[in-house]
């Protein structure tokens, strides 16, 4: 059965606000006359790197992500698969800006078939995909970090021996 | 990763933004302006004031304006570079500032190199050798330096300083150095003013620096992963060097993000009594004539190192322990 998942623009806006904002910060000083000089020029850094943010926001909010019992598929301009068999690498990461280690978000990062994923944790199913993707790693017989391990704890997804996540 | 710098950078942009905000508003929250006070103080002498020159002033530095545009103008300045001019001094800010900041910068630097080159060998010491004798005296020199208050140590030592070795009181060099360029002799001159105020200024940040390093340490050291290690026979230097001390480290990681500033603006107190040629004293006449630019270019500057610095010391400390990472677990 196939299952398809995305990033909805709920989850998404709030991505496409910092980038909007930031981008706005950096970017007035130039429009309204000021020389690119000094500080000028890391805002102009800095308004580059909002506009790649922005854009790969974009970039996800159309991405379509199909799983199956054999593959892991990605369609944003072109369509990519990893099947299942072919995984190589999984990490889980999260992130967090807060020195408290609240307020984050997970990554998980699949390789294999030439091709590497990163999905984060506000596309829909998000726990549903990681479960899927570390009974492949299990099947692969994947060497998972520490890290990896203690954030699929954290979702609750078990790993017993037979090698299906639970 | 770059969810996360772009969440990051976002967050300092708008701290910036807001700060200096609240800076230039609180400067002028007093009743009056610069020139208030300055047509006070001729007034006061019995001086005539020129109604046109105080027209003139006004229009010059912008003070018939509202306060929004006045920001506006000050903050499109300071991110190319032109922090305003100083009212007070009647020059632009840079140069006020000048000498006194690359003085500063060398005072406060080796402030914090004496922090830590005094701290640290103490702290482990007195965490490696808990009540003993050593650590008690140690223990006993760190209050002592903590409780007294850093401008009568300041006093004493000039006292020393002048009595003892002929140091002339006041000042980063001799008189007769000032404004002349750099020499060897003048160096010579620098290093040997700065003892007094890097000692007078350093004890109490030593001092509370020991008592976080040993605090830390002995949290580490009782650790069952150090019981573990030492009961497999781990050489104890080793065991003391692979762990337990890094990860005691992490408050003078994470302290960075306060001494930035600090390298910038630290003891004005001290400044004051002991005459130092830093920019401690320049802002405090700053902040109490309303010299709006120049206080208002001082402070944020003061709050841009405090966000670079915290943002360097989260990255070093996600370089320096393996338990913290900015790609890490969720709790």
């Amino acid at each position: 059965m196939i299952t398809k998942h995305g990033y909805s623009l709920v989850n998404l806006r709030a991505d496409y606000f910092r980038a909007f904002v930031g981008f706005i910060i950096c970017f007035s000083p130039y429009v309204f006359g000021a020389e690119a000089v000094g500080g000028v020029l890391i805002l102009l850094g800095c308004a580059a790197l909002f506009v790649i943010y922005g854009l790969r926001t974009s970039f996800r909010h159309i991405a379509r992500i199909e799983l199956d019992e054999h593959n892991i598929a990605m369609k944003i301009i072109r369509y990519r698969a990893i099947p299942w068999n072919k995984l190589s690498e999984l990490s889980l990461s999260y992130f967090t800006t807060w020195r408290s280690g609240g307020d984050g978000w997970m990554q998980l990062r699949l390789k294999g078939a030439g091709h590497t994923f990163r999905l984060e944790s506000n596309l829909s199913d998000f726990e549903q995909i990681v479960r899927r993707a570390v009974s492949a790693a299990i099947m692969n017989k994947l060497e998972l970090s520490s890290t990896t391990l203690r954030n699929i704890d954290a979702l609750n997804i078990r790993i017993p021996e037979n090698g299906q996540a639970a | 990763m770059l969810n996360y710098f772009a969440r990051r950078i976002l967050t300092m942009l708008l701290t910036l933004l807001v700060v200096s905000a609240l800076v230039f508003v609180i400067i002028q929250l007093p009743e009056g302006d610069y020139l208030t006070s300055y047509i006070a103080e001729l007034e006061s002498q019995g001086e005539a004031v020129d109604p046109q020159k105080i027209a003139y002033l006004k229009e010059e530095f912008g003070l018939d304006k509202p306060i929004w545009l006045q920001y506006l103008s000050w903050i499109g300045g300071v991110v190319q570079g032109d922090f305003g001019r100083s009212i007070e001094f009647d020059l632009p800010v840079t140069d006020v500032i000048g000498e006194v900041f690359l003085f500063s910068l060398i005072l406060n630097f080796s402030i914090i190199v004496f922090i830590y080159i005094v701290a640290f060998p103490i702290g482990v010491y007195s965490a490696t050798h808990q009540y003993s004798w050593g650590d008690h005296g140690l223990t006993f020199v760190g209050f002592i330096g903590l409780a007294t208050p850093n401008f009568l140590l300041a006093l004493i030592l000039m006292f020393l300083a002048r009595k003892y070795f002929g140091t002339s009181i006041g000042g980063l060099v001799d008189p007769s150095f000032e404004n002349q360029p750099w020499t060897f002799d003048k160096i010579l001159s620098l290093l040997e003013h700065l003892i007094v105020p890097v000692v007078v200024i350093g004890t109490s940040g030593t001092a509370g620096m020991i008592r976080r390093l040993r605090a830390n340490l002995l949290d580490e050291l009782h650790k069952q992963y150090v019981v573990t290690a030492r009961a497999k026979g781990l050489p104890e230097g080793k065991l003391l060097l692979k762990y337990p001390l890094r990860m005691a480290l992490n408050p003078f990681i994470a302290d960075i993000g306060n001494l930035l500033p600090q390298v910038i603006s630290g003891a004005v107190i001290v400044a004051v009594i002991m005459d130092l040629p830093t920019t401690g004293p320049v802002i405090l006449d700053a902040l109490r004539s309303q010299d709006m630019f120049l206080a208002g270019s001082f402070l944020l500057f003061v709050s841009l190192l405090t966000v670079v610095g915290m943002f360097i010391s989260d990255l070093l400390l996600a370089v320096l322990d393996p338990r913290i990472r900015l790609e890490g677990t969720r709790e």
